[in-house]
């Protein structure tokens, strides 16, 4: 191969590398960019969304792996999904933030609500299992119903103060709803009115 | 802490009542929420409040049923 020849494969590969040089800053950005968006919601996220955190932190690595090895035309065209996952759990904090507050404002009101749903019917079950027979309409297999039904409320309630207790209002409210919702049916099975 | 520890009271929401016809007893007051006479001093215990003798309950009077 003589000089005449060579020279087109010189300039070809001096050609590559600038193009390579040209994507390299751009990649870079588009990571840079990432790392700050994703930093700013990071701590909310391993809160609330730690399931969409952990996958949003998986594309993160896989295009920074792609800048390790100069592929910059992927990492560039991976940061427009990137960047729209990154969007969609600041939204998916956003929203279980709020649910959040909310369901941290109604365990105040489950707090009062569901002990004192508990005392009514444990007191109502104790004295039906004491009787020599059971009240005109009601069958023997209601009540075993009902004793299961309060048996499984207060599993739900211990369930919600513990969540409580470590700070989930989210899982507080929805273990305490579950209880609050099988009490009312415990309830129609006892021949209770409900509250008011 | 036993159950008898944390009995309905009247200002739990949840509280049932039942508000006394004439010629009602407590007995049959007992029978029909519990489907049995003998219970009546479940109820008469949960109104010392109001009742003083298990015989002695007047029309309108607003009984707890615990």
């Amino acid at each position: 191969m003589n000089k005449n020849q060579l020279l087109p494969l010189f300039v070809a590969a001096l050609l590559a590398l600038g193009a390579c040089a040209n994507k390299q800053k751009p990649a870079a950005e588009v990571i840079s960019a990432a790392e700050t968006s994703l930093a700013a919601v990071k701590a909310d996220a391993a809160r609330y969304a730690p399931e969409t955190l952990a996958a949003v932190e998986g594309k993160l690595a896989s295009l920074k792996d792609g800048f390790g090895r100069k592929d910059y035309d992927a990492v560039i065209a991976g940061g427009a999904d990137l960047t729209g996952s990154i969007t969609q759990l600041e939204g998916e904090v956003a929203q279980k933030r709020q649910q959040a507050e909310a369901d941290a404002q109604a365990w105040t009101g489950l707090a009062a609500d569901v002990p004192q749903m508990v005392t009514a019917i444990q007191s109502r079950v104790d004295t039906l299992s004491k009787s020599r027979s059971l009240p005109r309409g009601m069958q023997a297999a209601s009540l075993e119903s009902a004793k299961e039904g309060l048996a499984q409320m207060k599993t739900d309630w211990g369930k919600a103060t513990a969540a409580h207790d470590a700070g989930n209002a989210i899982a507080a409210a929805e273990a305490a709803r579950a209880a609050q919702s099988r009490g009312r049916e415990v309830m129609v099975l006892l021949g209770m009115p409900p509250a008011g | 802490m036993t159950k008898e520890e944390t009995p309905v009271t009247r200002d739990n929401p949840y509280a049932q009542y039942h508000v006394v016809a004439k010629g009602e007893t407590l007995s049959k007051i007992a029978e029909q929420y519990y489907g049995d006479m003998m219970l009546y001093k479940k109820i008469f215990e949960a109104n010392r409040d109001i009742l003083s003798d298990p015989d002695k309950i007047k029309p309108g009077q607003k009984l707890l049923i615990p």
